[in-house]
């Protein structure tokens, strides 16, 4: 481990595996298993900080909040490449609130100093994309979402983003905060073997959030499957040609095609 | 309820209100009634008068306030968060509503951080329980599920609204008074600098700019499906779009993909194969013109915006489709 190169923290969800959700047809609840998988962009975010590893240097430390089965996407964390995994221990406390997650971790990153912090632009299980904002702004840092590309020289990142119509390009001077939304050209990395075994010998650390956490002022139901209504011409039980012509009427009367 | 004031970001593209903009007017209904609060659209850019207007005839709104400042165009996620927080400190609203757009989810969470607010994302109903408390509706795990997230009585509270969740607001019959209102952008909210920007497409075509999309979902099961989708695409004379999930699964690039982690399309026509809805997939094309949706599953939310749909096995009603098409 090089000791010059910028610090660099990776936050890391584990989130529920798509796989492991069931609907019941007729009751509609929602049953999501104990699996745990490394969010998408999250993985995009660790491949990010460690392109900046091999490049300058730079130490990387993943951190992710959570149950248990935290510590399964925080090895891999480390096989893929990060330097450290920092477990934070929230129990069973599910239900914290996105500011409240975000003071927690802002709380550690602060504790072990960083120049850079890496997070997913958004989660695949709950998908609010509050927790990386909210971690900059209480680090009273400039945040830059939709990243695509970084680039880093000395002290100055060049960001290239995905904004809303637009491929922009950004400066911002370390430190700073970042939310990955595939990182080089949508590459993830992947575990070796080898980086497994090194993993569990080295093992993450686990920090313990003593006492509860939450304000209680916001509270969530469990999931449920829910009926929506439809406002539009809708065909059910209709034979797909049927269906198709129908269809096309309907563009047709719309001057659509 | 606090009868604290309802503050709504008015956000525009291209010197129009965003649909979502007006929808969210709507969604202040139910808290209003409880409440008696008053509901205040806020107007940020640089030449607003003419957005201002739009906002001010709409029913159910008592009062525009226009923000104009040289840092807020083009976007950025620093100067809008000074500028939301600081108008936010002046009005002292009980209730944020923010558009889950593609800008809005930038800086509306750093809002709320800001402020001490709490928050929550991609609303698709509002509504307050008998006890007076504010209950979000949001959709979860992939648009499969709804949780109800319940936020006890005075909190203050940011929730950014979904597309297409409620129905736009009508005209008024008297219009709202517009007033200008200064706001303070520090200089450590400005420290990310623009250094270029480009259209997406760059010229072609692309998804941004197609008048006409047919995108693919996770219901097409897996990357070589996606062929029925782009013969569809072909037969229509249209652009080829995805969902996130099938980006997410490297079935698609990321150039195709629309919504919150995507682009923002507005076609005439927007046919929606085998995509579910998820409000993240909704941020990017609620605003087209006319959406038809083809999906085995009835329940599937994109079914409450589309304008037609078939409920049906697409691997069915799509290649028909196409011969049809070609004929």
């Amino acid at each position: 481990m090089r000791e010059e190169g910028p610090r660099i923290a990776v936050l890391i969800k584990a989130v529920v595996d798509p796989t492991a959700v069931t609907i019941d047809g007729t009751s509609g609840i929602v049953t999501v298993g104990p699996e745990r998988v490394l969010n998408t962009y999250d993985a995009y975010g660790l491949a990010t900080a460690i392109d900046l590893k091999e490049q300058h240097g730079a130490t990387v430390t993943a951190m992710a909040a959570g149950p248990v089965a935290t510590q399964d996407v925080l090895l891999r964390s480390l096989a893929i490449g990060a330097d450290l995994a920092i477990w934070l221990d929230t129990g069973d406390q599910h239900q914290l609130e996105s500011l409240e997650l975000a003071r927690l971790l802002a709380g550690l990153i602060t504790d072990r100093g960083f120049d850079l912090v890496i997070a997913g632009q958004s989660t695949e299980d709950y998908e609010s994309g509050q927790t990386g904002p909210q971690v900059a702004e209480l680090l009273g840092l400039p945040h830059v979402s939709l990243v695509t590309q970084v680039d880093l020289e000395g002290r100055e990142l060049t960001i290239n983003r995905d904004a809303e119509g637009t491929k922009d390009v950004v400066a911002v001077d370390l430190p700073a905060m970042l939310m990955v939304l595939t990182g080089r050209n949508g590459e993830q990395r992947y575990p070796t073997l080898r980086g497994m075994m090194t993993a569990r010998k080295q093992g993450v650390e686990r920090v313990s959030v003593a006492g509860p956490q939450t304000s209680g002022r916001m509270t969530w139901s469990e999931p449920r499957a829910v009926q929506r209504e439809a406002h539009g011409e809708i065909l059910s039980d209709v034979p797909p040609a049927e269906a198709a012509s129908r269809l096309i009427v309907w563009l047709k009367e719309k001057r659509l095609i | 309820m606090s009868a604290n004031p309802i503050l709504i970001v008015g956000e525009h593209l291209n010197g129009v209100p965003r649909a979502v903009s007006l929808e969210m007017i709507a969604a202040t209904r139910q808290v209003v009634a409880n409440s008696g609060a008053e509901v205040v659209v806020a107007v940020f850019g640089a030449n607003v008068a003419e957005v201002a207007a739009a906002f001010a005839a709409a029913e159910g709104v008592d009062q525009v306030l226009t923000v104009s400042h040289d840092a807020l165009v083009p976007f950025l996620a620093g100067p809008w968060t000074a500028a939301v927080s600081d108008l936010a400190r002046q009005v002292n609203p009980g209730l944020i509503l923010v558009p889950a757009s593609i800008t809005g989810r930038d800086y509306a969470a750093r809002v709320a951080a800001r402020l001490g607010m709490a928050m929550a994302s991609d609303a698709i109903a509002l509504d307050v329980n008998d006890a007076g408390d504010l209950v979000v509706t949001r959709a979860v795990l992939g648009a499969r599920a709804h949780t109800l997230v319940t936020v006890a009585g005075q909190a203050p509270l940011l929730v950014t609204i979904a597309p297409g969740a409620f129905a736009a607001s009508h005209a008024a019959t008297t219009p709202a008074p517009i007033d200008a209102r200064e706001v303070a952008i520090d200089d450590t909210d400005q420290r990310v600098r623009l250094v270029s920007s480009v259209n997406h497409t760059g010229g072609a075509k692309g998804i941004t700019e197609a008048e006409r999309i047919v995108a693919g979902g996770r219901g097409l099961g897996k990357a070589e499906n996606f062929a029925l989708v782009e013969e569809l695409a072909v037969a229509m004379k249209a652009a080829v779009g995805a969902s996130g999930a099938t980006v997410g699964a490297g079935w698609r690039s990321h150039a195709d993909q629309v919504g919150s982690t995507g682009h923002a399309v507005s076609p005439a026509l927007y046919v929606a194969v085998g995509i579910s809805g998820a409000p993240q997939h909704l941020v990017g094309m609620a605003d087209s013109e006319w959406v038809v949706a083809i999906n085995r599953d009835p329940q599937a939310p994109m079914f409450a915006i589309a304008d037609f749909g078939i409920v049906g096995d697409l691997f069915d009603v799509v290649p028909e489709l196409t011969r049809q098409l070609r004929q």
